[in-house]
């Protein structure tokens, strides 16, 4: 690619497992080939440092912002994953993002020579007129009411300044107190283009500052990360089903997939 | 619960159509529980074509269990060795084995040598309990050890002076199925006067059907005159291994006896003409136109040899023959007592009879009287001596000479028969017949003639050595050889007896014999393997390449093996035949080859379709009805059942996944888009503001 795809990790609510989703689809582009930057934008609480044990930083996404450092120079390499990271800087200190600042900051870092870059944004703010620099957006959800409306909230939002979106619904335990997949599309009125499972090596991952991904490849959320990433990779669109109601078919064709779908095994 | 009704319908279904079947089976299982099952017991002899040496004796290993979980108070049966070709028992002994569990019971069977036979046999152990019955079978071969005797042994001169120095020459053969090993030839000489000497000589080791001619000085044998006898025998081992088993067995071959005369006043050096009793070519008026030197006889058989007597002169001759007795046999003569009329010729048989209890390889020197008088003369008398050699019927490697004649005619020629008889039931092959004459008593090599089978004649050491080689002489069969000489010298040479009769034979057996091929029936996509086993008889160790070729299109692992081998080895080799894609029959050549060896065979090996088995069985059970429910039906009882309730646990699971996943509300889903409209109407009205 010229010019690298930008991919913006979006959600209204915090705690949906945004920041983790960002690492671990970054670790799983760079895993297929590609050259991978993940930036940090949350300002107010940026953890993708403090997930990937690079947290004590002393220039970040704020510095590049405010211009006193160029972006190559903030730049900085996991040596775990191979992917890049453009940290934030954690501070106590209250910080207003400059609008402007911002879209120039993400001009600049748009020209590094990279193939992905995955940006990690703050919950519930929006910058529209930085949207330009962004080529998707990814909305994360749980599956739950709240999560759901807040994602379509963004969603509508994003169709306002016509930046394309997706839906990815996150930490599935696929229990009866959860809002089905199919309730989701309908509310979303698209498809969701992964469902990623609650898994206990997200936790552990985090614990010892490596991608779930990177961790344990065939546990079920890396192989959801793993599905998203190829999305991404190939730009594959979402198929409609023939069923004539507008679902994607879950896991592939055949007997196996019939049943795994019959008795809702995800 | 529309769906989950249907769930559990179609799992009910399928569980109890299983169920149904294990039932079925363990209906079975419970009517087998309720029947008796007999205790059935297998059992194995070891170790795998064993070769047994005759003289040794035989160890047979064999192993019985149950095979199931049962014991056994008492089993009886035999145990058999029997002829694998007529399959005439030959050894048989009654077994009883008590306790029999699952733990094998293990033991030996010694088979005595005197219990067992030459030639391929086959050992069965068969056994009862009182509702059970089993048997097993093991092939194996009986060869026999090395089996070394004197040939023939000379030593001249056969009278030498005091002090001369003695040559001797002994052939040994080794016709025994082994390689005779450490030989050593052990010489005993005693003589006058409590004289004895005695020395040996290391002999090369000798394969199956090898001969060995050795030639050797006796010094400080001749220290007074009088009468020696000398005496030979061979002490070598057989060494045989198998199985990693090293077997040893030490003999002593029988003994040959010489005798050598060391005159009293001089005598004849070696190299020159012996002096012998003189065989006079007539008395008086009487001459002799045929007149037997040297008869062999079989212990207690008789030979006749013929006496021509010719009266040469102008008057009527009496003549009187008597003759002597002896202790190994007797001489009867069809006449004692003849008249010739002038130049009349007749001719008188002397019958001469073996005794059965002799000592062997002894030639007797008989003298035989005559008294020739003219009618009213006073007689003249005369004396001569033929050779009687008493012998026993030898392996067949031996052949007799049965009788040799000479005749002496007015033209100072003579002509010796020598007749060669096979006593045998076995044909000989390659028998040389020699003899030795000596340049004094053939003045010229173009005086000699020799006539009958394929011969020659050579110069050796200042004697002509004659020889003929009888390719194959037929059992019972007889074959006549003859040499002539003209212008002879001296005639008396012609009473000693032949001593240098050798033969070779039978066929010489090759160093490696295989003597097994295992060559099982194959099926169609299965592979399997061709065994070969052979025995190496050779007397230096050496390195034996087997190479199984196959038909195109089928790979052999190992189809070119070297192995080293010592003397008396047996070895097994084992080709893995890969799978065959056809059925019918395929064809192996197997190339077996030593650095002096070299031998093949075709093997046939029928390649059967899969699924179809093989019509022969090895193993024979007999027992009631009952004996059909078995192990094999229980297991799949019992596998059955699990299957059975590892899909119940499945579908149990799978249902309670089902019930427990999130499902598609409605109610929800109204609540959520009016929600979002809500918002939605929020934010364009916000934007019709901007």
């Amino acid at each position: 690619m010229s010019e690298p795809f930008v991919i913006r990790i979006s959600s209204q609510k915090g705690g949906v497992g945004k920041s983790v989703v960002a690492i671990n689809l970054a670790a799983a582009l760079k895993a297929r080939g590609y050259k991978v930057l993940l930036v940090d934008a949350d300002m107010s609480n940026p953890s993708i440092g403090v997930y990937l044990g690079v947290e004590d930083v002393n220039v970040g996404m704020k510095d590049v912002i405010q211009g006193r450092v160029d972006a190559r120079r903030a730049v900085i390499p996991h040596y775990a994953t191979g992917i890049s990271i453009l940290p934030g800087t954690i501070s106590a200190k209250e910080y207003t993002l400059n609008v402007q600042q911002y879209d120039q900051a993400m001009s600049r870092i748009r020209r590094l020579s990279y193939d992905f870059i995955i940006v990690d944004t703050q919950p519930g703010v929006v910058y529209p007129h930085a949207f330009r620099n962004y080529n998707e957006a990814l909305l994360i959800a749980t599956p739950e009411m709240s999560s759901c409306l807040s994602a379509v909230k963004l969603a509508h939002l994003f169709n306002k300044y016509g930046l394309k979106h997706t839906l990815v619904a996150n930490r599935l335990r696929n229990k009866k107190y959860e809002i089905s997949i199919d309730e989701i599309e309908e509310v979303y009125e698209n498809k969701v283009i992964a469902l990623i499972p609650e898994d206990d090596i997200v936790p552990v991952s985090l614990s010892q500052h490596v991608p779930a991904y990177v961790l344990k490849r065939g546990a079920p959320f890396s192989k959801a990360v793993h599905e998203l990433a190829k999305i991404y990779s190939g730009r594959v669109d979402v198929e409609e089903g023939d069923d004539g109601e507008g679902r994607k078919k879950e896991g592939g064709t055949g007997i196996i997939a019939f049943l795994r779908r019959i008795f809702r095994l995800r | 619960m529309r769906w989950f009704s249907i769930y559990v319908s179609i799992v009910f279904a399928i569980a109890t159509a299983l169920c149904q079947v294990s039932f079925a089976s363990s209906n079975i299982a419970n009517v087998s529980t309720s029947v008796h099952v007999p205790c059935v017991f297998g059992m194995s002899l070891s170790p795998t074509n064993p070769i047994f040496v005759l003289t040794a004796g035989a160890q047979v290993d064999y192993s019985i269990e149950s095979l199931v979980e049962c014991s056994i108070s008492q089993l009886s049966g035999n145990f058999v060795l029997a002829n694998s070709v007529s399959n005439i028992a030959y050894y048989t002994t009654n077994t009883v084995f008590n306790g029999i569990s699952q733990t094998p019971t293990n033991g030996v069977f010694s088979i005595p040598s005197n219990s067992l036979q030459l030639g391929d046999g086959k050992a069965t152990l068969t056994l009862n309990s009182l509702e059970y019955s089993n048997f097993t079978q093991l092939n194996y071969q009986v060869v026999t050890a090395a089996n070394v005797f004197i040939a023939s042994a000379s030593v001249s001169p056969t009278n030498p002076s005091i002090g001369a120095t003695l040559s001797a020459v002994t052939n040994v053969t080794n016709d025994g199925s082994l390689a005779a090993t450490n030989m050593i030839l052990n010489i005993m000489i005693t003589g006058p006067g409590s004289f004895t000497y005695s020395t040996n000589v290391v002999l090369s080791s000798l394969s199956p059907s090898q001969t060995e001619n050795t030639d050797f000085s006796i010094n400080g044998a001749t220290p007074y005159s009088g009468t020696y006898s000398l005496m030979e025998n061979v002490s070598y081992q057989t060494i045989f291994t198998q199985n990693s088993v090293t077997y040893t067995l030490n003999e002593i071959s029988s003994n040959t006896t010489l005798t050598y005369t060391v005159p009293s006043t001089g005598g004849g050096g070696g190299g020159g003409a012996p002096k012998a009793p003189l065989t006079p070519t007539s008395i008086s008026l009487l001459s002799f136109t045929e007149m037997p030197l040297q008869t062999t006889v079989l212990a207690g058989n008789s030979t006749a040899v013929n006496l021509g007597l010719h009266n040469s002169g102008a008057v009527q001759l009496w003549v009187n023959i008597t003759l002597p007795t002896f202790r190994f046999g007797s001489l009867n003569i069809s006449a004692s007592s003849i008249l010739l009329q002038p130049g009349q010729t007749q001719y008188v048989q002397l019958l001469l009879t073996g005794a059965s209890n002799f000592t062997p390889s002894v030639s007797y020197v008989l003298p035989i009287n005559f008294s020739v008088a003219a009618v009213g003369s006073a007689p003249s008398y005369g004396q001569f001596y033929t050779a009687f050699k008493l012998t026993s019927l030898q392996p067949p490697s031996k052949l007799l000479l049965q009788s040799s004649t000479y005749t002496f005619s007015s033209t100072k020629s003579v002509l010796t028969q020598l007749s060669v008889y096979n006593p045998t039931n076995k044909t000989v092959y390659d028998a040389v017949v020699s003899t030795q004459l000596p340049t004094t008593v053939v003045q010229q090599n173009l005086t000699l003639t020799l006539t009958g089978e394929s011969h020659n004649v050579t110069l050796l050491d200042n004697q002509y050595v004659l020889q003929w080689k009888i390719p194959q002489l037929q059992p019972h069969g007889t074959t006549t050889l003859t040499y002539s000489i003209s212008n002879v010298v001296s005639s008396s040479y012609f009473l000693q007896p032949i001593t240098t009769l050798s033969t070779i034979s039978p066929q010489p057996i090759s160093t490696l014999r295989v003597f097994d091929i295992k060559v099982p029936t194959f099926y169609v996509g299965k592979s399997s393997n061709i065994t070969v086993s052979a025995i190496y008889t050779g007397t230096n160790e050496t390195n034996i390449t087997l190479n199984l070729q196959p038909p195109a299109g089928i790979f052999v692992k190992g189809q070119v093996q070297r192995t080293t081998v010592y003397p008396n080895t047996a070895f097994t080799t084992v080709f893995q035949i890969s799978p065959i894609d056809m059925s019918g029959t395929s064809v192996f050549q197997l190339f077996v080859s030593s650095p002096s060896v070299n031998q093949s065979y075709v093997l046939p090996a029928v390649v059967l379709p899969q699924g179809l088995n093989s019509s022969s069985s090895t193993q024979q059970i007999s027992s009631s009805a009952v004996s059909s429910i078995s192990m094999y039906e229980n297991a799949t009882v019992y596998l059955l059942s699990g299957a059975v309730l590892l899909l119940v646990v499945a579908a149990v699971y799978l249902v309670y996944r089902r019930m427990t996943a999130s499902t598609y509300n409605s109610e929800r889903a109204k609540l959520m888009i009016r929600m979002k409209q809500r918002v939605k109407r929020e934010l364009e009205g916000e934007e019709g503001k901007e």
